[in-house]
């Protein structure tokens, strides 16, 4: 059996949870791998929603938001950006390979990006392996 | 061929009469090339086309050729999306909020959209629409009060709570609403619910936990990841 990962991804309700909409009302295929958290917006993404993903074993952890300027919260795709600049130090500190946390702009009219997207991350997660986080948790505690 | 809309079948006729001729070309192969005639062919152009219905390539002479644009978005639709917080699509025309469930209404409470801003349309669509915001607009003013958002966020302020504001103010620097002010003798942040659009930032950003966004709360997102992840345990250990 070849070896599936699992994503978690969290999409902003006014761009990409749309976007991800539309690539299934218009009936494209991507990868069954991702599972979608619908949020108000990407700001609401916390550091420990990532983190909490990774435990409960997630490979790889997508975090969608309006494109810059487009929030519909005017700015909580920046402080999700910031946020995800050190979140990305942090994992790499606990050992977690960078290309596991993405941070990706997908607006309600691109569909086809997003299911591409998908497809893309599922390939390079799948090459990585399966993050080691969750076992190694269960040996700790 | 056929023509688009109600009525407008009887327009072709009447103009297939008065001896107009309609022809299609194929988009994707070939467009219709115009040349000017030589001096003996009588007319000033040549149009040399392939036409699709019969897939033989023709010659028309024409004294005249006019060359109908397409419909553009006007330059200035990313300023006002931005302004009033709507999105475009990847045209430049800005998006309703549901094409089937609320064609006129847009993300931002009290924003209509109405005509050809939205897509290229005729002019009883227009005003079929313009119709339809003006009902819902009239909806909103009968009803003498607006509802705001459900999905607002909250202090706790249960104080036998460990999550419980320790007023550090980072909500406050962090609502794009100047929604939370500070309540100088409970040494507490407070939201202004009607200020409060729902955006969760805050929630991100409180340290304690203090600050809750109804509907998208902490224990409720990470019960979802949890549910998400057991399953797809369930579900590996199911096909090995
Ligand atoms: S609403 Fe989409 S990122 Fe803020």
């Amino acid at each position: 059996m070849s070896y599936k990962p699992t994503i978690v991804a969290f999409l902003c309700n006014w761009c990409s949870y749309t976007g991800a909409d539309l690539a299934g009302t218009s009936r494209m295929k991507y990868s069954p791998n991702i599972r979608v958290i619908r949020v108000m917006c990407s700001g609401r993404v916390e550091p420990t929603f990532v983190l909490k993903s990774f435990r409960e074993g997630a490979d790889a952890v997508l975090i969608c938001g309006c494109h810059p300027g487009d929030c519909h919260y005017h700015e909580g795709n920046y402080k999700c950006l910031r946020r995800y600049e050190l979140l990305q130090k942090y994992i790499q500190q606990m050992g977690i390979e960078k290309e596991r946390l993405r941070l990706e702009w997908v607006s309600a009219s691109e569909g086809k990006i997003f299911a591409e997207l998908v497809n893309e991350m599922t390939e390079t997660v799948a090459k990585l392996g399966p993050c080691t986080v969750r076992k190694v948790m269960e040996t700790i505690s | 061929m056929r023509t688009f809309g109600k009525g407008c079948e009887e327009f072709y006729t009447l103009s297939s009469r008065k001896n107009i001729k309609f022809l299609m070309f194929d988009q994707e192969n070939e467009l219709p090339i115009i040349t000017k005639a030589a001096a003996d062919d009588n007319c000033d152009l040549l149009i040399e086309m392939n036409e699709k219905l019969s897939g033989k390539t023709i010659e028309i002479p024409a004294d005249m050729v006019i060359l109908m644009v397409g419909t553009e978005a006007h330059e200035n639709v990313k300023d006002i999306a931005h302004t009033v917080g709507i999105s475009i699509d990847g045209n430049a025309f800005f998006i309703e909020k549901h094409p089937k469930l609320d064609p006129v209404a847009t993300t931002t409470n009290g924003v209509y959209i109405v005509g050809t801003c939205q897509a290229p349309k005729d002019i009883p669509d227009s005003v079929a629409q313009a119709k339809a915001a003006a009902a819902r607009i009239l909806a909103t003013i009968a009803k003498g009060s607006v509802t705001v958002e459900v999905t607002t966020a909250f202090v706790n302020e249960e104080i036998f709570n460990e999550e419980i504001c320790c007023g550090c103010q980072t909500c406050i620097k962090v609502c794009p609403y100047t929604a939370i002010s500070f309540d100088a003798e409970k040494k507490v942040s407070v939201v202004n619910e009607i200020l409060c659009k729902g955006c969760g930032t805050c929630g991100s950003g409180c340290p304690t936990g203090a600050i809750k966004c109804r509907h998208f709360t902490d224990t409720q997102i990470i019960s979802e990841i949890e549910g998400l992840m057991s399953m797809s345990l369930l579900m590996d250990a199911q096909e090995s």
